[in-house]
């Protein structure tokens, strides 16, 4: 018995110090990093901008090289329509290349078995929409249109450049780009979980504004109103979201708080009115205790009972309290404007 | 001595052979993939707007999804307490196989013009499970919506 104990505690020991070196060889496995991103500041709808990031890989763990295509992201506004509007290029100390677009097909390692994600949706899973708060973003993503003989310990130090003609929609936007980097074989599989990660290749660019002649979309900076989803049509699901805490007028008070849509225009030249109450159907609702956060659903088909043949094209609206207090646009007493649009 | 052994070898080669006799081919047929019936009424038990639960967010008495429901009869579907949906009018649906359907295809009344989805149809804790994928809106924003028969 004694010796049959003596045993077992040799084995307990050889299996945790086989499971520290397996983690140990996991952890080490790559550091992945994104660095000095060169980004405009400002640029103009329509015209094409490129930005570039340094890349290195260290490559850590035993075993024999792998062959993978090198796989690049970026974050960008959906009303770019980044996936026909970017080419993308790398050098890198293991040759040069072009990339091409990531079919969607593709499942994101990491997510293969299990949620079975393309490397954009895994990527939104993971890092969501960056550094912006409106949801209007999605990642578009490359891999090199080569694949790779990825040797071990190495380090591999590269650049990849994005060209990108921005503004499709010719609005104007503001927004945060962000950067992934990663190689097929492997995805996303080594992502810590914690955006601030250093070893792994997420990071974020600087503001970035791009001028157009159309309506002004803050993607990043907090609004007094905010929709989700950013863009959606009369059958969408709409959620608009009131940031009491950027009232700094302090205009509203107490915690019963409407949308008072003031008159909502449709394509046939109508103008809807009798639509700005104060009613269970308007109220807002707090989203947590104190968190300043109001929240109110609407369907708008059904809010503005439009008939079959009518097409909402924007509202006119203003934040009131109980008492009929009124915040409007930056906190004046000008109506927020909302487009009822997909571009 | 030779005649005993002779005498069992036989007696031997006649129970193989009464063994072998005793063996007969049984034909296993496959049994057939029942067809997918979705007659009845069905409810919404999770809705999702771009992955965001949608349930959580609704006023339960202007959007109410506890009260939508979609019966399904005789190859006619009909849409009680409506929501945004695949459709907004009542009308007629079809699998595109009625054993392995990959896609419905709704026909609404009044309208030439049929829309399809994805129609995936699991068990779910040992209950069938309707998933309908869809954009009622914008085609970015996708909407899905699982439902379960209550009858």
């Amino acid at each position: 018995m004694r010796s049959y104990l003596n045993i077992r505690l040799k084995g307990r020991k050889i299996w945790m110090c086989c499971a520290l070196v397996i983690l140990g060889v996991f952890l080490t496995c790559c550091v992945l990093q994104i660095y000095d991103i060169q980004q405009p500041v400002t640029a103009t709808a329509g015209t094409t901008v490129t930005i570039s990031t340094r890349d290195s890989v260290q490559t850590n763990v035993s075993g024999n090289n792998i062959v993978a295509n090198f796989v690049v992201a970026i974050l960008l506004p959906k009303g770019f329509a980044g996936s026909a509007n970017t080419t993308v290029t790398y050098t890198c100390n293991l040759g040069n290349g072009n990339m091409e677009l990531m079919p969607s097909t593709v499942i994101e390692p990491s997510t293969q078995g299990t949620t079975n994600l393309s490397y954009a949706a895994s990527m939104t899973a993971k890092f969501g929409i960056g550094n912006n708060l409106v949801n209007d973003l999605e990642w578009v993503v490359f891999r090199s249109v080569n694949q790779v003989s990825i040797g071990n310990e190495i380090t591999i130090l590269g650049n990849v450049y994005f060209s990108i003609k921005v503004g499709a929609d010719g609005n104007t936007t503001i927004f945060k780009p962000a950067y992934v980097m990663c190689e097929s074989a492997d995805g996303l599989s080594y992502y810590s979980g914690n955006l601030s990660d250093a070893n792994f290749a997420y990071n974020t660019g600087a503001r970035m504004t791009v001028n157009g002649p159309g309506d002004i979309l803050d993607l990043c900076d907090p609004q007094l109103t905010s929709f989700n989803p950013a863009k959606a049509l009369q059958n969408d699901l709409l959620t608009i979201t009131y940031n009491e805490g950027l009232d700094s007028l302090k205009t509203l008070k107490g915690s019963k708080l409407y949308l008072c849509v003031d008159t909502a225009y449709t394509s046939d030249g109508k103008k809807l009115t009798g639509f700005c109450s104060q009613t269970a159907q308007t109220q807002l609702t707090e989203t947590s205790s104190s968190s300043n956060l109001y929240t109110l659903t609407i369907w708008p088909a059904s809010f503005f009972k439009l008939s079959s043949a009518q097409t909402l094209t924007s509202m006119a609206y203003h934040i009131i309290d109980a008492n009929g207090n009124r915040v409007g646009l930056n906190d004046s007493s000008a109506p927020f404007i909302y487009k009822y649009s997909c571009d | 001595m030779r005649d005993f052994y002779k005498f069992k070898v036989v007696h031997l080669l006649l129970l193989l052979l009464l063994g072998l006799a005793s063996c007969k081919t049984e034909n296993i047929k496959p049994v057939a993939e029942s067809t997918k019936d979705l007659t009845g009424t069905w409810k919404i038990v999770k809705a999702t707007r771009n992955g965001t639960d949608l349930l959580p967010l609704v006023d339960s008495n202007y959007i109410n999804f506890s009260k939508f429901s979609i019966v399904f009869k005789s190859g006619s579907y009909t849409v009680a307490n409506p929501l945004p949906f695949i459709v907004t009018q009542n009308g007629t649906y079809s699998l595109d196989n009625p054993q392995f359907p990959f896609t419905i295809t709704f026909n609404q009344t009044g309208s030439t013009t049929p829309v399809s989805t994805a129609f995936t149809y699991p068990i779910v804790d040992g209950v069938r499970v309707l998933t309908l994928v869809f954009s009622p809106g914008c085609a970015q924003n996708i909407y899905s919506y699982s439902l379960e028969k209550v009858n």
